[in-house]
């Protein structure tokens, strides 16, 4: 049979080698330190977007991951030197399930007093609807056009859990390198729940992006431990609730403000 | 490329779970496509009279429910959560798990469920509100804490959202999970609900079904010249896997080993496959190098086969870059043919459906399978179910945003009905 069992598994050396930072305090080591529930100051995706016709189809969420991914990738430097199969991207995201706006003009035309009509919304509301919403609603779209845009062909996941999502994809990052799925993995978590308070219970809501870039630590590097949750220091700033994007802005902030590295 | 470890902890199912449009129950979705039985037929659960699409494969209400624990019971007012929830307890009915706690995860791929279109209507126009309890049971994860709770798992519980690959990719990640020592056993799985206004709207709009309203029977036709579309279908599968020292110590059924897992993303266009198959070849090289198989060793393919010109090209094109000339020699089928497509959840039932076929040595067909595409030129199973010794088959999923998932399933010595 396959996969014998022989002995404990061998992890090759990892470091963490670029860290990202959108959230509500700055972009990069500004958003490292302060900071309130609010938007991403400064952020203007068409300076991080180069895909035009792509940037349609991205939610604020999505816009945030793929500007998130990117500066990533360029801080680390190193990506060309690796094969596409061999570069990994881990996401942690919230359900998208489309921006109901976009149905709105469909739905309208389908409700009148006697309330709504299913049938007059199939035969006059769905022409109204944009061929491409569903794809706008993809959970994955930050795999799917960070990927696209960086040709990072290798082992990826997409993971929706929430503020756990952003955590178990900086983990599956780690992992992925440390036991030769992937040279390098692009792991971290995307999220914009402002306008989201009044669904949440009214808690103060911010949006962010943070990704982390791990690879197989070269001789002299540092070598970063698996991560867990009780190495990183209190943040004493409330930057409102940032879903998917919680963990890894939160790393991203101990690692640029200097309480973790 | 990359040496496998050498040392790791090997992976056996010892328990599986199923509702698909054949039924509820493994027993029932197993004769189903061992039969080339259609499920596809007029949409039920709305008026779809003036859809673009007026048919899918619907899966059958559950009569009767397991008992959940309370904090939980509100995620059974969804169909999807019903669904789910019968098949993990015919799964854990199956394994016979002992209490394992922190030891026993759980890592399900599941998709955010929508609203009520009536109801998405009103709200809008009034600006009310959805209620916290409906929010968290449209969760993609809903399905994961469900089960978790029935179980009593305690420990790594994630949720898997990559469309159609989810459930493919669960069941991958549960392996790496106990390989790694997060835990010993494992409920992987998916489950997903998709015959609603709103995804047969949207999936309509991008022209990804069948428009044969007139022939529904005939729809979903995997790798034959004339497909144009999938079906949306629905269902839930799952499986319980765990380290096979847990599951020899405890005397567990054991019904199959899962030797293998790859991963890969297309990297390419967000709905689209890239036509020379490379993403999908990726994934089957992966998944063969972790289980430490060649093509040589495969014996069934279980395919994605969606039933769309493009996924079943592209998919065929992977399979020959992956297989060589093997793949001209390995029994290939796709189950959609009959189950329509589950998206979230087809590659776990397609995975459990690979145990069977193992199991049992039997292979399900390709049904409407009349006229093979020539630019698909596989060892298509067509119309009725081969037999033969399987030792290790391949099942497929790929997904819009480009990621692809393949596992490996091996026959377990002296596994039988």
């Amino acid at each position: 049979m396959s996969s014998p069992v022989v002995g404990p598994q061998t992890l090759r050396p990892v470091t963490l080698s670029a860290v990202s930072l959108f959230c509500p305090a700055g972009i990069g080591p500004e958003g490292a330190r302060g900071g309130a529930p609010g938007p991403v100051p400064g952020f203007q995706p068409v300076k991080w977007i180069p895909d035009r016709k792509g940037l349609k189809l991205m939610s604020r969420a999505v816009q945030l991951g793929v500007a998130a991914v990117r500066q990533a990738i360029a801080l680390d430097g190193t990506l060309d030197e690796l094969p596409p199969l061999r570069r990994a991207l881990f996401v942690g995201a919230s359900p998208q399930t489309g921006d109901p706006e976009d149905l709105r003009p469909a739905l309208d035309k389908a409700l009148g007093p006697a309330g709504f009509d299913l049938d007059k919304f199939a035969r006059e509301g769905i022409d109204l609807i944009h061929p491409l919403w569903l794809v706008k609603g993809l959970s994955n779209n930050v795999l799917g056009f960070a990927s696209a845009a960086h040709d990072l062909q290798g082992t990826n996941a997409n993971w929706c859990d929430g503020e756990d999502g952003g955590w178990t994809a900086i983990l599956e990052g780690w992992d992925a390198v440390a036991e030769g799925r992937a040279d390098l993995a692009v792991a971290g978590g995307a999220d914009a729940l402002i306008g989201a308070e009044g669904l949440l219970g009214g808690v103060a809501c911010g949006e962010g992006a943070a990704f982390l870039v791990w690879r197989v630590a070269r001789p002299g590097e540092r070598v970063d431990p698996r991560p867990h949750k009780g190495q990183l220091p209190p943040d004493g700033s409330d930057l409102g609730r940032l879903g998917a994007a919680t963990w890894p802005v939160r790393y991203a902030r101990a690692v640029l403000g200097g309480g973790l590295r | 490329m990359h040496s496998p470890p050498p040392a790791r902890r090997r992976v056996v199912i010892t328990g599986i779970g199923a509702v698909t449009p054949h039924g509820v129950g493994v027993d029932a979705c197993w004769a189903g496509v061992i039969e080339g039985r259609n499920t596809i037929g007029p949409i039920s659960r709305f008026n779809a009279a003036s859809f673009p699409v007026r048919f899918a494969a619907e899966a059958p209400e559950p009569e009767t429910l397991p008992e959940v624990p309370p904090e939980v019971a509100h995620i059974l007012l969804d169909l999807k959560g019903r669904l789910a929830a019968v098949a993990a307890a015919e799964a854990l009915a199956m394994a016979k798990l002992p209490p394992l706690g922190a030891r026993l995860g759980v890592c399900l791929g599941s998709e955010a469920a929508r609203p009520d279109l009536a109801e998405l209507a009103v709200r809008m126009r009034s600006g009310e509100l959805p209620g916290a309890l409906e929010l968290d049971r449209m969760s993609p994860a809903a399905p994961t804490r469900l089960v978790a709770a029935m179980a009593g798992a305690l420990g790594p519980m994630s949720t898997v959202s990559t469309a159609c690959t989810s459930s493919s990719q669960s069941v991958g990640e549960g392996l790496l999970r106990i390989r790694r020592g997060e835990a010993d056993a494992m409920i992987v799985g998916g489950v997903d609900v998709l015959v609603d206004p709103i995804m047969v709207t949207g999936f309509s709009k991008l022209g990804a079904l069948s428009q044969r309203n007139d022939d529904p029977a005939t729809a979903s036709r995997p790798f034959d010249l004339h497909r144009d579309g999938f079906v949306l279908g629905e269902g839930a599968g799952f499986l319980i896997i765990e380290d096979l020292e847990l599951a020899e110590r405890r005397g567990a059924t054991i019904l199959a080993e899962l030797s293998g897992f790859g991963c890969s993303c297309n990297a390419y266009r967000i709905t689209d496959s890239p036509p020379d198959g490379r993403g999908a070849a990726q994934s089957m090289e992966a998944a063969l190098e972790d289980a430490g198989l060649s093509p040589e060793d495969i014996d069934y393919i279980n395919a994605h086969g969606t039933s769309t010109p493009m996924n079943d090209s592209s998919e065929a094109a992977g399979i020959v870059r992956a297989l060589g000339e093997r793949a001209a020699e390995v029994p290939t089928s796709s189950t959609k043919s009959m189950t329509g497509h589950l998206v979230a959840a087809c590659g776990a039932v397609e995975a459990i459906f690979c145990v069977l076929a193992t199991r049992d040595g039997v292979m399900p067909p390709t049904r409407n399978l009349e006229q093979p595409d020539p630019a698909c030129p596989l060892r298509h199973i067509p119309n009725a179910a081969l037999r033969g010794p399987v030792r290790h088959a391949l099942t497929n999923a790929f997904g819009f945003g480009g990621s692809n998932g393949t596992l490996v399933i091996s026959r377990w010595p002296g596994a039988s009905a």
